[in-house]
């Protein structure tokens, strides 16, 4: 708990620099602060617990369906259903820690190289995200894959191909242009002015 | 062992000067100063567990000062703008001769000189305002990472330009 006095032996402080009651009340700000976390840990939790419950829901059809078949094209495409939710959980869970982890003490060209990595579209970026839209493909494709009997096999995985593809590089098309607006500035203005600190 | 908001204040209150000075060079508006100077104590607080004592508690603080303002600069790239104050100590850091030579300013020199300072690039400004801090060339190297030789062309360099630019104006003795 924040303590009455210190924060009033603190305002003497703030309250030097901000006048014209303009002082930062450090009460209400340490307070905003546990909030903001608090709200974050609740969003990041709850993204988490829905990725759980989806992934128990499909264990569970799983084992419902496994008394009359185990080894059903349903099963084998629920399984791969299950390890893309669980990439994806994964990703998010890094994504989030490393984005809590910003420490602003580094020295500023460390920080800076934090930011340039952390707002750049890396080949490793795209390759882990392949990794759980690669496995929704594949069981998408055996759950599909069945139920297109009159066609020949190969034509029917490229039938399931040609809607599943488009829609995956519409997505990632979407968050280029996010990227673009949103975080390619931040990445371009750091590596500038890192290119700037290195110079001699 | 000191709790983490005890360890908060304790630093608050020895190193207000140094965040409030830092705050200053970026916002000549007190209502954006009082903005980087909450995002700093944000920082701090948030950055509070990563203190190992590695670095001194100035450094440290410094370090989180500075990096908050560029960042705030950064969403406003365009619009930061240093803003010097005329009774700050440190002014003449900016202006000694390499040879040691005290160089006074009048106030219409002061505002020449912070035009300049405003020409200045983003790093520039930012290696400025630890020099105004009367910051030493090692200390400087610590919070902005790069070698010391290297912090000290840079100081050498802009010292230099300013100086030229500042030729102009008969500020000398």
């Amino acid at each position: 708990m924040v303590t009455n006095n210190s924060i009033k032996n603190n305002e003497q402080y703030s309250g030097g620099l901000f006048q014209n009651g303009n002082s930062i009340n450090l009460e209400s700000l340490i307070n905003r602060v546990k909030d903001e976390d608090a709200r974050n840990l609740r969003i990041s939790r709850s993204f988490q617990w829905t990725y759980i419950a989806i992934i128990f829901l499909y264990v569970a059809l799983i084992l419902l369906e496994s008394k009359e078949e185990f080894y059903s094209t349903r099963t084998i495409s629920n399984v791969f259903f299950i390890l893309s939710f669980i990439a994806f959980s994964l990703i998010f869970r890094n994504g989030y820690k490393e984005f809590k982890s910003i420490d602003y003490s580094l020295p500023v060209i460390e920080m800076l190289r934090k930011t340039a990595k952390r707002y750049s579209l890396s080949a490793k970026k795209y390759l882990t995200l392949s990794i759980p839209i690669i496995l929704m493909d594949v069981g998408l494709t055996i759950s599909v894959y069945e139920r297109l009997q009159p066609i020949d096999p190969l034509s029917r995985v490229l039938v399931i191909q040609v809607v599943y593809i488009p829609v995956m590089v519409i997505s990632a098309l979407i968050g280029l242009l996010v990227w673009r607006k949103k975080q390619k500035p931040l990445r371009d203005n750091a590596l500038k002015l890192i290119e700037e600190l290195e110079g001699e | 062992m000191q709790n983490k908001e005890e360890h908060f204040n304790r630093l608050v209150k020895e190193n207000h000067q140094r965040i409030q000075s830092i705050c200053k060079y970026y916002a000549s508006v007190a209502e954006d100063q009082k903005d980087i100077y909450q995002e700093v104590l944000v920082n701090i607080w948030k950055s509070l567990e990563t203190f190992r004592g590695e670095a001194q508690e100035s450094t440290w603080i410094y370090r989180i000062a500075l990096n908050t303002a560029l960042g705030f600069a950064g969403k406003e790239f365009r619009r930061m703008k240093f803003n010097l104050d005329p009774g700050e100590k440190g002014i003449q850091n900016i202006l000694v001769e390499d040879d040691g030579v005290d160089i006074k300013l009048r106030e219409d020199q002061l505002n020449a000189l912070q035009v300049h300072l405003n020409q200045l690039t983003v790093i520039e400004k930012a290696i400025m305002s630890l020099v105004l801090e009367n910051l030493s060339s090692k200390e400087i190297s610590e919070i902005i990472g790069i070698t010391e030789p290297n912090v000290r062309v840079k100081i050498h360099r802009i010292k230099e330009s300013l100086r030229e630019q500042m030729k102009g104006g008969s500020y000398g003795n």
